[in-house]
């Protein structure tokens, strides 16, 4: 049953850590979605409506908070939680993402892709 | 009307001469006043002129060079605020442009590891774990690095907020639970005895120096050696309030000649680097950073082969101006 999978969209624009989330991630049986970029990105959202949308921040274009203030204008968007993943780790961006609607804030570098899905269930109930 | 003046009984004209006479007299009157009084009406003399055109003369050269120098200030606190920020920015993208590749490798050790990329010999698992562990080490000297430059940062970067303590402690022991059982070492908080008042802290930063303190602790005790963590608030209703988290090892120990340079970035001690050879000498440097930060001060008492106890004095409250900034 394809669509009882809990659909988790990855925006991330850098390839091989594409590869590695999505690769894990449907290991575990979340259905997937894909955008390189901030603008993608959304429109990605609201096409696919995923169950939990993980976020990079250094995006090309539209940057991850730039996408963070969008989603929170709109009304359809803002419920679905968004789980910034990023490597930016300073304590402004943190607090910024956080005030601008993300659910949560893990550094890349310091979570395994084990925690990570950890992380994911625990959100998704 | 007159009644007070001795002449007051004279004519209409003698009356006048006296007024007359008043007039031309004013300045003997003052005399009553004092010396300095009619000092101060007389001519000044020429030198005295001069004297005072050269003093207004070096006022107006002293103003020109405070209004320089107030200048130069401003433009030096401008560079020095640019500054600030660009090494911000530099914390900022050198944490993303370490972080990322560093992040790539680390998953992919782990996912070989676990088998998500197909199934893999045990010898095989053995040395990708090897090589994941290498990873997390590189990822934890990075972050250590960036960690000291965030401890570093302006006041503006500290954010003091009433913190509960014996949260604070269990936090950290439950972060280090596996790695103490692993290594067979007792870790242990005794929690205080009464309801503390919360201390003004920033959370994120003394977590950072404890963790950094008991890090160390379980790194230099042998297996069957014990750490343990307790708060002092004996001092909390002195003058100087003042809350203690000591940190307690049955380790290693600091050798006493270098005792004085266990708080220098990058210093290691011998015996130290001889039970854990990649260590890169920060922890300690960062944890007094933070400690001083607050106000407090970091203390330690050791002996070799015996134990370390460290003291992380933090005031109960923060200043006003500190707490101000923003």
């Amino acid at each position: 049953m394809e669509n009882q999978k809990p659909k988790v969209l990855l925006i991330e624009d850098d390839e091989f850590l594409r590869t590695l989330v999505i690769k894990r991630l449907e290991n575990d049986g979340f259905s997937t979605a894909v955008a390189i970029d901030g603008e993608s990105g959304l429109a990605a959202m609201a096409d696919t409506k995923p169950d939990l949308v993980l976020l990079d921040l250094l995006l090309p274009g539209v940057n991850g908070f730039e996408v963070l203030g969008k989603i929170n204008q709109n009304e359809n968007l803002r419920r679905i939680p968004v789980v910034v993943f990023s490597n930016l780790g300073q304590r402004e961006d943190i607090e910024k993402a956080l005030s601008l609607g993300a659910a949560d804030y893990l550094i890349k570098a310091n979570f395994t892709l084990d925690d990570l899905i950890v992380k994911i269930k625990q959100r998704l109930g | 009307m007159f009644g007070d003046f001795p002449r007051a009984g004279f004519s209409h004209w003698a009356l006048v001469g006296v007024l007359t006479f008043l007039v031309l007299a004013s300045p003997p009157v003052f005399l009553r006043f004092g010396r300095g009084a009619v000092r101060q009406v007389a001519p000044p003399t020429e030198e005295q002129i001069e004297n005072l055109r050269q003093k207004n003369k070096e006022l107006a050269a002293k103003n020109r060079e405070l209004e320089a120098k107030d200048l130069e200030l401003t433009l030096v606190n401008r560079r020095l605020a640019e500054l600030d920020k660009v090494k911000s920015e530099f914390v900022s993208v050198a944490s993303h442009q370490l972080r990322t590749p560093l992040a790539a490798v680390k998953w992919l050790f782990h996912m070989m590891t676990s088998g998500d990329l197909g199934s893999i010999t045990d010898e095989q698992k053995y040395f990708l774990a090897r090589g994941g562990e290498s990873a997390d080490r590189i990822i934890a000297v990075v972050n250590n690095l960036l960690d000291v430059g965030l401890a570093k940062d302006g006041a503006r970067e500290f954010k003091f907020v009433p913190v509960n303590l014996n949260e604070l402690v269990d936090g950290v022991v439950f972060e280090f639970y596996h790695v103490a059982k692993e290594k067979k070492i007792e870790l242990a908080a005794e929690q205080l005895r009464s309801a503390t008042p919360p201390v003004e802290a920033d959370p994120v930063r003394l977590i950072m120096a404890l963790e950094n303190i008991v890090d160390n602790a379980i790194k230099y005790t042998k297996p069957g050696g014990k750490v343990t963590i307790t708060i002092n608030d004996d001092r909390i209703n002195s003058a100087r309030s003042t809350v203690e988290i000591v940190v307690a090892d049955t380790g290693i120990g600091i050798p006493l000649a270098e005792q004085g340079r266990i708080f220098d970035r990058f210093f290691r001690c011998a015996n130290a680097v001889k039970m854990v050879p990649d260590g890169i000498g920060l922890g300690l440097a960062t944890a007094r950073e933070i400690i001083i930060r607050h106000g407090g001060e970091l203390r330690f008492i050791s002996k070799e082969g015996e134990g370390t106890k460290f003291f992380l004095v933090i005031p109960a409250r923060q200043p006003e101006r500190i707490s101000k900034i923003d």
